[in-house]
């Protein structure tokens, strides 16, 4: 195993060094700008984030505190909900019990009128 | 200028002690990027990525370390987020190399291909760099006796590859 083991080392160094000629030759070692300056993709990123914000910021001033169609405030909705209950009570009486209910309400107001006198 | 004066100006924001830097370790992390993608440009890129990025954080670079053993861990990290590319050898490059540079018949990429990237980053570290266990540990993110282990088995498996018993006896 050590005869192997040393066999192996000097081979692997050895071939190793093939890698380093061909990254010498693929790579003109005077040219450090190229090696670890941002590359110009890198710039794509931070720009579309930009004109992001921009266009968003410009659409905002352009259109200030204007809400979409078909929307409504939770005061609205909330005070409709709370109307629901009637609502649905007046539309499920029949035309008679609505009469008969108004002739009350009539009544009632005579009643309080002759009272008062 | 020594390393360690180069590496502190380059913390201080020196741009020219950095370039230094790189002129200094790009061919030792080339190399090993060339044998470890399967494309040289895969390679560029990720030589590229890691000189990005060890120009962003070096002033959190620790200097318990050697500076390669950082770029090294750097260029580690760049590589396992490479997306594979399609595999171009060593043979079919078609860019002019050297006289007498022997390509073909090199032992690299039977070790990648029979014992997979883990076991050829360990041997390249090990054997090319001349990393010390403690080093390896730093830059393979695991403990010291695993890189013992792993080491052992690889030259172990490697023994046991007819391809490279082959190599070995010429």
């Amino acid at each position: 195993m050590n005869q192997f083991e040393e066999q192996l080392s000097n081979r692997l160094k050895k071939d190793a060094s093939a890698y380093k000629e061909w990254s010498a030759s693929r790579f003109d070692t005077s040219n450090n700008e190229l090696l670890w300056n941002p590359p110009k993709r890198r710039f794509w990123k931070p720009a579309a984030l930009a004109a992001s914000v921009l266009l968003a910021t410009v659409l905002w001033l352009t259109y200030p505190n204007q809400e979409p169609k078909g929307m409504m405030d939770v005061s609205t909705v909330a005070t409709q909900w709370q109307q629901m209950p009637a609502k649905i009570e007046q539309a499920t009486q029949s035309p008679l019990q609505q009469e008969q209910e108004a002739i009350k309400a009539d009544l009632k107001a005579l009643k309080d009128q002759l009272f008062t006198i | 200028m020594t390393e360690a004066e180069l590496i502190h100006q380059a913390q201080q924001g020196v741009t020219s002690c950095f370039t230094q830097l790189v002129v200094l370790y790009q061919p030792k992390i080339h190399s090993f990027l060339l044998a470890r993608c399967n494309n040289p440009s895969d390679a560029d890129d990720v030589m590229q990525e890691t000189f990005i990025n060890a120009h962003r954080y070096i002033k959190s670079y620790d200097d318990r370390w050697a500076f390669s053993t950082w770029l090294f861990t750097i260029a580690k990290r760049q590589l396992s987020r490479l997306k594979p590319k399609p595999h171009i050898s060593l043979d079919e490059v078609s860019e002019p190399v050297d006289e007498g540079t022997e390509l073909s018949d090199n032992i690299w990429p039977l070790v990648k291909q029979h014992l997979g990237e883990t076991s050829h980053d360990l041997l390249w570290f090990f054997y090319v760099e001349g990393m010390s266990i403690k080093d390896l540990s730093q830059v393979m993110n695991q403990s010291t006796s695993w890189v013992k282990t792993n080491l052992h088995r690889s030259k172990m498996k490697l023994s046991h590859v007819p391809a490279i018993q082959q190599m070995m006896g010429k």
